[in-house]
This record gives C-alpha cells, structure tokens and sequence, in this order.
C-alpha cells in the first residue's frame, strides 16, 4: 500500500504540473494590464513601468512561467497583484475559512445523507421514503447562490434566527489568527461568546453548500441499499433470524458504502467547487471569494496558487477514496489484483 | 457526527436506534444554537459599523490610489492640512497653519506641536520631511505631484519649507484629502524597513498614525476594527464612537439586508439601483449631496468614423442625456456642462454644451460622409461597474435612432484596462467617471485629454491630441497669476467641448444609504466613499 502511495503522490507532481501550465497558458491569453490597474487612475506612466518591473510583469510570459515554477520549487507563490502580498500569506488566510466550511459540509453530507439513504431503503414505499425522494429531487435542483440568499432571507430577514454571513458577529472582533480554523482560535481564546457565534456562522453556508451533495449521497446510498437488500446473503441472515438492525450494520450498510464512497469523494470536489458560490452568497472570507476576486483583476499569481491548492486538495481526496475502498472492502486491492 | 457514526458501528445491535436518535439530537441542538445567544446581532450603540463591498488594497496611505483604502487611512492617519466641510478651501490639520510665496515657488508649514504618533513618537518638522521624502522615495500614490520639489528645508522643529522649481497649481491639495502624504511614524518606518522597501511591506497591514482611531485589527477582505486613539491632539469630550468596524461585504443583497436590520450602520460601494431601492425604507436615509464625480462616454478620436469630430459632435447631439439621468438615475444627477463638474473651482461658466438634437444629428453625419449612419462602434465596459452596462445599452439605443450600431462587451477589468492602455488594441467607447484628486481644473483636463495622458500615463484612451490644449493646460498648471491660468484653463474647456473626444454625460450627486441614528456627515467630492470616524456619532 505504502509503494501505491507513493507512486501516487510521485504521479502528483506531474498532475500538478500539468495543470499549472494550463492555467497559466489561460491567464495569459487573455491580454490584460495588471500593472496599470494596480497602479490606479492617478499613477503616471513610469508608476505604471516601476509596478510592472517589480512584479516581472514586463517579461516575456515564458521567462514569467520560468521564474514562478522556481518559486513555487522553493515554497514561494509570489506576489498577489490584488493584495500585493505574497499569495502563501493570502493562502494562509483565506484557506482555513473554506477548510472549515468545506469539513462542516462534508460533516453534515455524511450525517443527513447516509442515514437518509440507509433508512429510505429500508422503509422503501412508505412516507419516510416516499419525502427523502422529494427532498433528492429538490436538493439536488436548487442552485447555490439562489437558495443561499432565500436561506438568508427566510432566517436572518423573516426569522432573525441565524446571521446573514460572514465568520463571526458584524459587530465582533475577529478572534486571533492562531490555526486561521475560528472555531479552534476563539477555544484558544476561551471565548464561549465567539464559539457560539462562530458556530452559528457556519450553519446556514453549510447546510446550502452542503444541500446538493446531500440529495446526490441520499439517492446514492438509497439505490446502494436497496441493491444489496435483493442479494442472497441478506436473504440468508434473516432466514438465520438475525434482527434487521444487525442485518442493516452488518451486512448492508459496509456493502453500500462501496459504491457510495466514489459518489462521496466526487461530492468533496463538488463542495468545493461550491464555495466559489456558497462564499459569494454568505461573504465567506475563503479561497473562493479570494479567487472571484483575483480572476477579476487577472491576478495571475494569485489564480495560480488557488488553483495549485485545490487541486493538491482533490488529488488527495480521491487518493483517501481510493484507500478507502480496501478498507471497506478486503477484495479490493491497490496493486490492481482483486482477492476473492 | 461522522465520529458519533463511526462509533456506533462498534455496538452494533443499537446502530439504527443510536444513530437515529443521534441524528435528531443533532438536528435539534443545531437549530437551538442561535436561541442561546450571540448569532444574531444589532449593531452596538458604541460601536459605528460600516458595510463596504469592495476591499482595501493596502494600509499603506503612500502606495496605492485605489477608491476603497483611503477610508481606513482617512482616521488612522492625518495630513497637514484639509478641506473645511463640504467646500475647497483649506484648513489647517496638523500644519497649524500654511503660507505660499508670490511665486507659488515657496511652501511654509508650521507644524502642530502638541501630536505624537500612536507608538509615542512626536511629530515634528523632520518627521514630516522623512514622510514626503518616502512618499517620493516608493515612487506610489501622490508621488507625482512631487517631482517638482527640489529642497526641503527644517529651519527649526516646527518649520517645513518645500522648494519648488516651477509653480504648480493644486500643488496644496497634495497635502489635504484623500490621495496625499499622511504622516507615518518615521521610526516605524525605520524599524520595519526590509531591503530598502521604505517599510511598504509592513505598512500594507500596520498603522501608525496621528490619527483619532488606531488599528486594532486587520483581516484582508473580513474587517478592519479601530478603537480610540487615547491621546489624540484634539481630545475626546462631545460625542463620539468607542470603537468603529469596517466589514467587507461582498454581496449588494447581504449589504443591504443588513442595514435594512440596523446590523451595519452605512453602506459603502453599493450599486446604484440598490441604493435607490433603499431610499423611503423606514430607518434609512440616503444623503442626496452634489459630488465633483462627472460622468463621461469616450469615443475614440484616432481609428474609424469617430476619429472625425463632425461625426464626434454628431453623436454629442444624438444623446439624450437628461432622459437618461429621468429612467436610470431617479433624477439624482444633471446633465454635465463639459469635462470639468459646475460646481468644482475653475469650472467656466461660458463653455457651451450640447443640447439633445437628432435631427441636427442626422444632418452632420451626412455631412461627414455618413448619411444615415450605417457604421458599427464598439462599447466595452468591465465586470462589476454597474452604471456602465445601462450606459451601453441607452447609447446603443440612443445610436440605432442615427442608424448607428453599437456592439456592446463585457471584459475583465484587466482585460478592460489592457485592450484600452494599448494604442493598438484600443478601438472602442467607454465609459468612465471621474473625480479629482487635486483640486485644480486640470485634474480632470489632463488626465483624459492631454496627449501625454495616453496608454499607460493617464485615462485618455480614446486617443484624442490637440497640441493647442497641451499648450493651454501645460501654461495653466505653471502659471503663478489666478486670473491668466484661469482665462487658459477656460478656453481648454471650450476647445475639449468643441472637440467633443468623449460626451460629457453627467454629474451625480453622492448617495450614500446610512441609518437615520447616525449624525455628524459631511460629504466633501473631495472625500469620496470615506467617512470621518471622529465627527460622526449616535444622534
């Protein structure tokens, strides 16, 4: 297993590569003119030379491409032309904010989604049933940006229940930057008020990032279920007259959890594809607010290291599926054998 | 929740009853959260909370001249002089007061002696030498307006005098408003400077300043938090705020339910239409003052039919403006009078204007070669300014009544900035607002008409050339008599009117939507989407 990940990780770097270039190759056809919108309405053609000059952007996009590869060899990502700070310190700030939005997702796709499919299944025909399948469809139909705001109207307008975005009370101070995850720092802090007030920040970012991923893991473990409620084996373990909780643990739910696994790691990516969204909507001071902004400004840098980030994050995160189906399934091997 | 699952495998004949009752647990305790407190949230008495929706690009008064940072410098930093209230004169700030030779060739300042800097620093007239000297050295911001000095001497602690080759007019407003050399803490700047930088690194995220409130923390695009500056020279008695918090909101509907709840107390950076839609909600005012902001539409003078001026005038005649400001604009505006606003200092009464005139319209084009249009112009405008995609759309229906037709893109603001900086490239209409930084006519003059103004220097991207108005603004700016600069800049005014190398379409007042609570506003054009924190306060 260790050899697997290992020529994973070493296939990494040439995935990463790949699409370095790529992006790189997009941010520069389109022309653009960084250097003068940094510089603002005011600056004077030399203001303009003396910004171009500092951040190389007066260099040939091949030399550009050769200096930022060496950088990021050397852990530097270079200059947000946005910013102007060096993208590993705007990285540092924005990623744990959609790091911690991303995990409450994640957290809230597995706890409503797997048990919904499980219980579905279970209960297939009857009213349980017959409302998860409703709520799929409608889950999976509605678009982020549209339910975030009816979200925000429906309990920050109408019920006043829950705040309307961002990380942390409007009138609050941020909690030091300690892990950059506030739920931690404001621990860290001692500080219950905070806590509580993150926490409450989270939900409703969460739950409509996370709607459309639970409607797909749902269906998914619902389908998953119900397959494997048709096969011999379960037949068997009734007729030896296990009860249907032990035959649920035991023999369905291990066995569903293959195929809905994939399903799962896809919807990783999918969140966080969503943030772009999700963090508009709720004014998530994260990666994707940052990189709306930075695509605005052809902040290529800055492009770059968000891409670079997101992509080591989805490389792993299939990785740990992959991992993940020998764990759940002994027959399943990743030196490309299969036991039996 | 994964944990409580992951556990409950391990005692497996309660999985579906545990799980369940987890599941509802954990569903419950989530929607009990926000009741114990703390979620949602009025805006504190004490407290003044500003939602903005674009960020600040740096701390650093000296460095950049973007429209959203100077809200922040404004109160942590201060400049030698201001302009009182609403009007262009000036006041002393921490100059306690300012004398200009009969040659505008000699600046005397009497520096204030009562101000220390927040890290206890006192300010004092090599102080503010090391700022201006800085503000030259990085090159940034108000730079360019040094360039004329050649000496600064400190005769004594509290006397600056700056040298000038030549006079320069506006040369003043450099050291009031927005754009100019505020103080720093010289010792900051010496203690943080990292290979000659001048400290720009470390001022991108710390503030040491004179100003009434200081910097307590900074997260880029989350919130700037001030509180009192306890020693500031003007004291603290009357009324004011404790402690003041800027929030970067970057969704107009978030912004505007928040103030709609009295979450934030003003609303910066909102589009128009928003703005509008605010105004009558109860609670809510939205201050209705004229600004120096002037609207324009750039033709392009260089390539294709507009390089014509018949054709140029033509289309002058062809807008309907004041239509434009009736449907779009809530009749908050007027009709400008040429490229510099009525009511800003060295505007000349006497330039004529064109009035709404298809017919004569029509008749011009025909005369240029044109008759009944029949020729195509692209408009391009970048993501994000939301007056300019209406704009496109009025002209192009403005035009299609000429038999003109008007292609109409959307660009990335780089993107926007790189095909127009480029003579090559640039071929289209644009629009573009305009708002002084130095309060002089030919701020607005030079910068989008003079030939030196072109590609990267300036915002003349329309290509427009005459060396007669080089001529006339070059003479204006280093003319040291009031009344001959006066007489130059105006015949400018009228030679860039008859010209016609962009139409001059409006001037909008500054609407700002704010809680009816909050007192103490002033709006100066000079100060655009700034507040002064130290005159503000809960009425």
């Amino acid at each position: 297993m260790l050899l697997y990940i290992a020529k994973r990780l070493v296939f990494m770097v040439f995935v990463l590569f790949g699409i370095t270039v790529i992006t790189f190759m997009l941010t520069q056809i389109v022309p653009g003119n960084p250097a003068r919108l940094m510089a603002g309405q005011r600056a004077t053609a030399e203001q303009v030379q003396a910004l171009s000059e500092q951040y190389g952007l007066d260099k040939p996009a091949l030399t550009q491409f050769g200096i930022y590869i060496k950088g990021v060899v050397h852990g530097n990502l270079g200059m947000s032309l946005t910013y102007r700070r060096p993208v590993l310190d705007d990285l540092k700030q924005f990623l744990p904010a959609t790091i911690e939005l991303t995990l409450a997702s994640v957290v809230l796709m597995l706890a409503v989604g797997l048990p919904l499919g499980l219980f579905s299944a279970a209960r297939r025909g009857k009213p349980l049933d017959f409302a998860t399948r409703i709520l799929t469809v409608a889950g999976v139909s509605m678009p982020i940006f549209w339910l975030g705001i009816i979200m925000q109207v429906v309990f920050y307008k109408h019920l006043q229940l829950l705040p309307i975005g961002g990380r942390i009370g409007i009138s609050e101070f941020e909690p030091a930057q300690v892990t950059g995850f506030y739920l931690i720092d404001t621990l860290i802090e001692g500080d219950w008020g905070a806590f509580r007030s993150v926490l409450a920040h989270l939900i409703l970012p969460s739950v409509t990032l996370a709607a459309g991923s639970i409607a797909v893991v749902t269906r998914m473990m619902r389908a998953s279920v119900l397959e494997v409620l048709d096969t011999d084996y379960v037949r068997t373990a009734r007729a030896k007259g296990m009860s249907e909780g032990i035959v649920l643990r035991l023999h369905v739910f291990r066995n569903a959890m293959v195929p809905t696994t994939t399903v799962i790691g896809l919807q990783v990516g999918a969140l966080l594809a969503g943030n772009f969204l999700a963090e508009v909507v709720f004014n998530w001071p994260g990666i994707g607010l940052y990189a709306v902004n930075a695509i605005k400004n052809q902040d290529f840098p800055a492009i770059m290291g968000v891409t670079l980030v997101v992509s080591v994050i989805y490389v792993f995160v299939n990785l740990v599926v992959d991992i993940l189906y020998t764990v759940l399934d002994p027959r399943i091997s990743l030196n490309g054998s299969v036991g039996t | 929740m994964t944990h409580t699952f992951i556990t409950a495998q391990s005692h497996a004949p309660k999985i579906v009853a545990l799980t369940r009752r987890g599941f509802l647990a954990t569903t419950a305790g989530t929607l009990a959260l926000p009741l114990m407190g703390g979620a949602v949230q009025a805006a504190n008495g004490n407290t003044l909370v500003i939602g903005t929706a674009a960020d600040a690009v740096t701390l650093d008064p000296g460095v950049s001249f973007d429209g959203q940072s100077p809200l922040l410098w404004r109160n942590a930093y201060e400049a030698l002089i201001d302009y009182r209230e609403d009007t262009l004169e000036f006041e002393p700030q921490l100059a306690e007061s300012f004398e200009v030779s009969d040659d505008q060739k000699t600046y005397t300042f009497k520096i204030r002696q009562d101000v220390r800097f927040v890290d206890g620093e006192t300010l004092d007239a090599a102080a503010v030498k090391f700022n201006i000297e800085r503000q030259m050295k990085v090159q940034q911001g108000i730079a360019f307006v040094l360039g004329g000095i050649t000496s600064i001497d400190t005769p004594d602690d509290q006397t600056v005098i700056l040298n000038l080759s030549a006079p320069l007019d506006g040369f003043l407003s450099a050291f009031a408003a927005l754009y100019t050399v505020k103080m720093i803490s010289p010792k900051a700047i010496r203690d943080n400077e990292v290979d000659g930088d001048s400290a720009q690194a470390w001022l991108r995220n710390n503030m040491v300043g004179t100003g009434p409130y200081k910097l307590r923390s900074y997260s880029q695009s989350q919130q700037a938090a001030f509180e009192r500056n306890a020693d500031y020279w003007r004291g603290w008695d009357g009324d004011h705020f404790e402690r003041v918090i800027v929030k970067y909101i970057h969704e107009a509907s978030s912004q505007r339910l928040l103030l709609e709840q009295g979450d934030i107390d003003v609303a910066l950076f909102m589009p128009d239409d928003t703005v509008e839609s605010l105004d009558g909600k109860p609670g809510i005012s939205v201050t209705d003052d004229p600004s120096f902001n002037i609207f324009y539409l750039a033709l392009n003078c260089k390539k294709g039919p507009t390089a014509d001026v018949q054709v140029r005038q033509a289309i002058a005649y062809g807008m309907d403006t004041a239509s434009y400001i009736d449907a779009f604009l809530g009749g908050k505006a007027k009709p400008a009078r040429g490229p510099v606003p009525s009511n800003f200092v060295g505007f000349a009464e006497d330039t004529p204007s064109y009035t709404y005139d298809p017919e004569k319209a029509k008749a011009m084009l025909a005369e240029a070669g044109y008759p009944g249009g029949g020729f195509t112009l692209k408009y391009v405008y970048e993501t994000g300014y939301f007056w300019k995609r209406p704009l496109g759309e009025f002209f192009q229906s403005a035009m299609r009544d000429l038999g003109i037709t008007i292609e109409i893109q959307e660009l990335s603001p780089s993107a926007w900035a790189g095909l127009l900086s480029n003579p090559d490239t640039a071929d289209h209409c644009f629009g573009l607002v305009w708002w002084p930084t130095l309060a002089t006519p030919y701020d607005y003059m030079w910068s989008m008409f003079h030939t030196d103004a072109q590609g990267n220097a300036g915002y003349n991207w329309g290509y427009y050339s005459n060396p007669e108005l080089d001529k006339l603004l070059n003479d204006g700016v280093g003319d040291p008599d009031d009344s001959t600069r006066r007489a130059l800049y105006d015949r400018a005014q009228a030679l860039i009117v008859a010209d016609s190398p962009m139409l001059f379409l409006y001037e909008k007042n500054y609407r700002m939507p704010v809680v009816d609570s909050l007192k103490g506003f002033v709006f100066n054009g000079m100060r655009m989407e700034t507040l002064d924190f130290y005159a503000l306060h809960r009425g």
